[in-house]
């Protein structure tokens, strides 16, 4: 017996110093490499994108490593949400969603690299600045943008006599809808909805909301959710809803499977969905266009937006140079954004590059149609909304109230007086 | 009369048989669509009815998913943390287990009282404390992070103080008589002779150390350093161009090393659940 | 060099002595115990009583608590750790129990293959069962909608809607630890005299009789055991809503745990987590004092 504790002793020994020596052989590494090593995290397109530009950069700059991890947006906020308290175990340079940064900026003023020496302000979409803006300092280099357009069937509006052009208000666009429903039928003979609403998700509410020129909370951080736009935006989406020509879906699959199977003849949606639409239904080719969102009848009409990302630098970073040439290089790089446009649908905050003839050409897909430049157009009237740190807590609890609405049939100035209060009493404003 | 209640008891058994079957069959089908959906394509499996058998293309996506995750090192990350914890826990909770059950010492109702309350403390109330110690002591994205405080562990030691109280306390006396040094006997007499509560406990802190979830996500920051159910979680958890087939290979890999321990020691498992044997 | 090896020896003496040999040994528990759970314990509720903003701690004196009893969503949480508790837990142990008791029925042959087969579930990782079952339960694709639909039922959107949500969560957890409790009962069973049901054969006691009247009272200690285990168990219930649900929709299934998760490490709420942690202490406290004077009677 006294062999076997001697052995689970030397075992334990063992595999002590085994793991001392194992991040002892770590820390050398970097010692003995003059080379300089950038830890990237980031996802999906723009990870890709991300890689070709560490190609490209590595021309000139050949004393850089790169080092990429690719992780989900909930992965990356989950290690941020600690993580930046130290900065141990975070990557050097970390994509966030725009709309994100401000929560961990406010929480973590340390946290992240401050970059305004690097962010040339008018040389972006307002809406951009607004997303990297945190307490007057900027924290984050702005990529792409998500100007949202109504992307449209022509084949199934000319089948039931719709005409885009003639959509102006979003009364008009219930009607087209019932006119679609009742005429149009998919490949698989179910009838066409009008568009795609995710009941349990607040995508559409914030859109609309975004339409008359308001976000959850204005420039003092103060949540604004009963007020008269935000009952507006409620009540028009559960109108929508009810009328019969919205297909409802949750998640991200189902969503792509309403262009996949041609279930919808409409989808508001920001300009990355050209790429989803091309890569998941090739054979609707020539079948699309795109226009501008209805308007409310009356009030603001304001440009909306959803997604785009932005780069943060952690602070923490031992290359906190080199890491911000790189963002710049690749935030800016005429030829670079050109191509991530094309390539991934990367529709680029920097304003400069819209010069570019890529962005004034027709797309084949859109029937020659110049779609870009009705997304540039949008692009400028985004109204810029501020963010805060509540913004990921009120997103889930507005969720939960969008839900509650649409499908348990919850009175709107009712849902959205409790959804005020709630949070007032959480926030403390 | 004698023939119906035989009757009657045959009915019973083939109850009995089809009720344990069904259980059995839904005991067991989860796995069995696991890894049999790691060798199929995404579409096999969101199709309608999924597919059911093996498909050819296990090499395929075992070569997606190593693009994802670095296996070996996600493997070796979640058997140093395993095993390290295992060992420190065997030797603190069997020590603590039979000073507890067989000396009398000032402060052993409180020690032990304690131990037994905070059996009732939610960990995840734990967890906020914990990660400021761990920054405060430079150890956060650590596997010695993950192992340290995972140790104030009652249950563990509650196992070993039920299995030292049946020790007959004769043969330790016996030992003391004979000029044996209390270290001695704690090492050559009792432990010895709790053999199968030792193994039940090495089972119980394996398996609850390699299934942790929470703790090693909040601690573990870099890809390098994840456990296997951080790593999963992480796979699943990117919305868009989600592979469910090199998920399911995943969850299959982070399962297989436990599953055959477990099928190699089954005995111990199933002792080490009551702490006490189970008969055949 | 002499002297150290008299020092040691010393020591060593010391060491075994037998008023000094318990405290060697407990030392370690002791100081883990003290470092990772007296003192965190103390530390949350200090934090309960703080705010986290802008990178520095303020005290704010009851200000979380007072937030805490007005949030709806902790009492949907509430709630929902409740139902999970009254369905899933009584559920379980039955089944567990009858499962024990049908692989003890003296007949039964295979008993080890039917005990491990059923038990295979409780080694499984949470998060990777409850990824097979994420993928089971797909309202379009899941095998589980397939086979309803075959039976001729109606698809069951299983992550979007608020019962079917919850029982998702709840056929997972039981599909998860009905084997585990199960073991916990069959030894329980096996250290009843076999004497006792032979007389009561005797008697013409039949499996209904034998059940209730010897089998039930008889592990009543262990069911006990079991209920109090599950019941903390429940309580602090995290990983499945998390993979399978994210708790909602609409907070349908959100749990306490997975509240108090994401305030602190998705809101970066500290202060406002402790709260609700020592709220769960709270409850969890009076459940088990409950249970034990149920024992007691």
């Amino acid at each position: 017996m006294k062999k076997k504790v001697l052995l689970i002793f030397t075992l334990l020994m063992v595999s002590m110093t085994a793991f001392t020596a194992c991040s002892k052989e770590e820390g050398s590494k970097e010692n003995e490499n003059e080379k300089v090593t950038l830890t990237v995290w980031s996802w999906d397109v723009a990870l890709k994108q991300l890689e070709a530009s560490a190609e490209r950069f590595k021309e000139t700059n050949p004393d850089v490593e790169f080092v990429f991890e690719e992780m989900g947006t909930e992965q990356i906020y989950a290690k941020l949400s600690t993580g930046l308290a130290t900065g141990d175990g975070l990557g050097d340079i970390i994509t966030l969603e725009g709309e994100q940064l401000s929560g961990y900026a406010s929480n973590y003023p340390e946290g992240f690299l401050e970059l305004n020496d690097i962010v040339k302000k008018d040389d972006f979409l307002p809406v951009k600045m607004g997303e990297v803006t945190v307490n007057g300092k900027v924290y984050g280099f702005p990529w792409d943008a998500g100007p949202i357009a109504m992307f449209y069937r022509t084949d199934y509006f000319e089948q039931a006599g719709v005409k885009a052009e003639e959509i102006i208000t979003w009364e008009d666009f219930i009607e087209a809808g019932k006119k679609v429903a009742a005429t149009c039928t998919t490949p698989s003979g179910d009838p066409v909805m009008m568009l795609p609403i995710a009941p349990t998700s607040t995508n559409f509410y914030r859109m609309l909301l975004l339409q008359l020129g308001q976000g959850f909370f204005d420039a003092e951080g103060n949540t604004i959710l009963n007020t008269d736009a935000s009952v507006k935006a409620l009540n028009l989406e559960k109108k929508i809803f009810d009328s019969g020509i919205a297909l409802s879906y949750n998640g991200w699959d189902e969503y792509e499977g309403t262009v996949a199977n041609e279930s919808v003849a409409t989808i508001p949606e920001a300009v990355w969905m050209i790429g989803t639409i091309k890569d998941k239904a090739p054979q609707t080719s020539g079948k699309w266009g795109v226009m501008n969102m209805p308007a409310f009848s009356s009030g603001e009409n304001h440009g909306a937006t959803n997604g785009g990302s932005l780069l943060a630098i952690n602070a923490k970073t031992k290359n906190a140079e080199m890491a911000k040439k790189f963002v710049e290089f690749a935030m800016t790089d005429e030829q670079l954004l050109v191509d991530g446009f094309t390539n991934y649908g990367l529709y680029p905050s920097y304003m400069p590059v819209y010069s570019n003839a890529v962005f004034a050409q027709g797309d084949e897909f859109f029937g020659g149609q110049k779609v870009y430049q009705t997304f540039i157009e949008i692009g400028k009237v985004i109204p810029t909304i501020n963010y805060t740190e509540n913004f990921a807590e009120a997103l889930d609890t507005v969720g939960s109230s969008v839900t509650k609405v649409l499908l348990q049939d919850a009175d709107v100035q009712e849902t959205v007086d409790k959804l005020q209060s709630d949070l007032v009493s959480k926030f403390g404003k | 009369m004698v023939n119906d209640t035989k009757k009657k008891s045959r009915i019973g058994h083939v109850v009995i048989y089809i009720f344990l079957a069904i259980t059995t069959f839904i005991s067991i089908f989860p796995f069995y669509f696991m890894f049999i959906s790691g060798s199929n394509t995404n579409k096999d499996i969101l199709s309608n009815p999924p597919k059911l058998s093996f498909g050819p293309y296990l090499a395929e996506n075992f070569k997606m998913l190593s693009e994802r995750m670095d296996i070996l090192l996600t493997t070796y990350n979640t058997l140093f943390v395993s095993i390290v914890y295992t060992l420190l826990a065997v030797f603190i909770y069997s020590a603590a287990g039979y000073i507890l059950a067989k000396f009398n010492f000032v402060g052993r109702t409180v020690i032990f009282g304690f131990i037994m309350l905070s059996m009732m403390i939610p960990t995840q109330v734990l967890y906020v404390p914990w990660f400021k110690m761990m920054i405060g002591a430079g150890m956060t994205d650590s596997h010695w992070g993950v192992i340290l405080p995972m140790l104030a562990n009652s249950f563990g030691v509650f196992l070993m103080r039920q299995n030292m109280l049946s020790f007959p306390t004769a043969l330790i006396e016996a030992a003391r008589i004979d000029g044996s040094t209390e270290t001695r006997t704690f090492f050559s007499i009792v432990l010895p002779n709790v053999k199968p509560a030792l193994g039940a406990l090495v089972i119980y802190m394996f398996t609850s150390m390699w299934n942790n979830f929470m703790w090693p996500l909040i601690i573990l920051g870099s890809k390098t350093k994840y456990t296997f159910p951080v790593a999963l979680a992480m796979l699943d958890g990117n919305p868009t161009n989600k592979n469910y087939a090199v998920i399911m290979l995943a969850t299959s890999i982070a399962t297989l090393p436990i599953l055959i321990i477990f099928l190699i020691f089954q005995k111990q498992f199933v002792a080490g659940v009551m702490g006490g044997s189970v008969k055949e | 060099m002499k002297r150290g090896k008299g020092e040691t020896k010393s020591l060593w003496r010391r060491l075994n002595s037998l008023k000094n040999f318990p405290y060697f040994l407990i030392a370690p528990t002791v100081i883990i115990f003290v470092v990772f759970m007296v003192y965190p314990i103390v530390y949350s509720l200090i934090l309960s009583f703080q705010e986290f903003k802008h990178g520095t701690y303020s005290f704010v004196g009851l200000k979380n608590y007072i937030v805490l009893f007005k949030d709806p969503i902790f009492y949907k949480a509430l709630m929902n750790t409740f139902f999970y508790l009254i369905v899933q837990v009584p559920i379980m142990i039955g089944l567990a129990l009858i499962i024990a008791v049908f692989v003890e029925e003296k007949h039964v042959k295979g008993k080890a293959f039917w005990r491990t087969s059923i038990f295979l579930p409780s080694i499984t990782a949470l998060v990777a069962y409850a990824l097979v079952f994420k993928v089971l339960f797909n309202g379009d694709y899941g095998l589980i909608n397939y086979v309803i639909s075959a039976l001729g039922g109606d698809k069951v959107q299983w992550f979007y809607s608020k019962w079917p949500a919850r029982f998702s969560i709840i056929i997972s957890i039981t599909w998860r630890w009905t084997g585990y409790n199960m073991i916990i009962l069959l030894a329980g069973l096996q250290a009843i005299p076999e004497s006792v049901y032979e007389s009561a054969a005797i008697d013409g006691a039949g499996f209904w009789k034998k059940l209730t009247y010897i089998t039930v009272p008889m592990v009543k200690p262990i069911l006990l055991f079991t209920t109090i285990t599950s019941t903390i168990g429940t309580l602090q219930l995290f990983d499945e809503p998390y993979v399978l649900t994210q708790g909602g929709p609409d907070y349908a299934t959100i749990t306490i745990g997975q509240y108090l998760y994401n305030n602190g490490f998705v809101y970066m709420n500290f202060g406002y987590a402790s709260a609700i942690g020592y709220v769960m202490v709270f409850i969890i406290g009076i459940l088990s004092v409950l249970q034990f004077k149920i024992k007691d009677n």
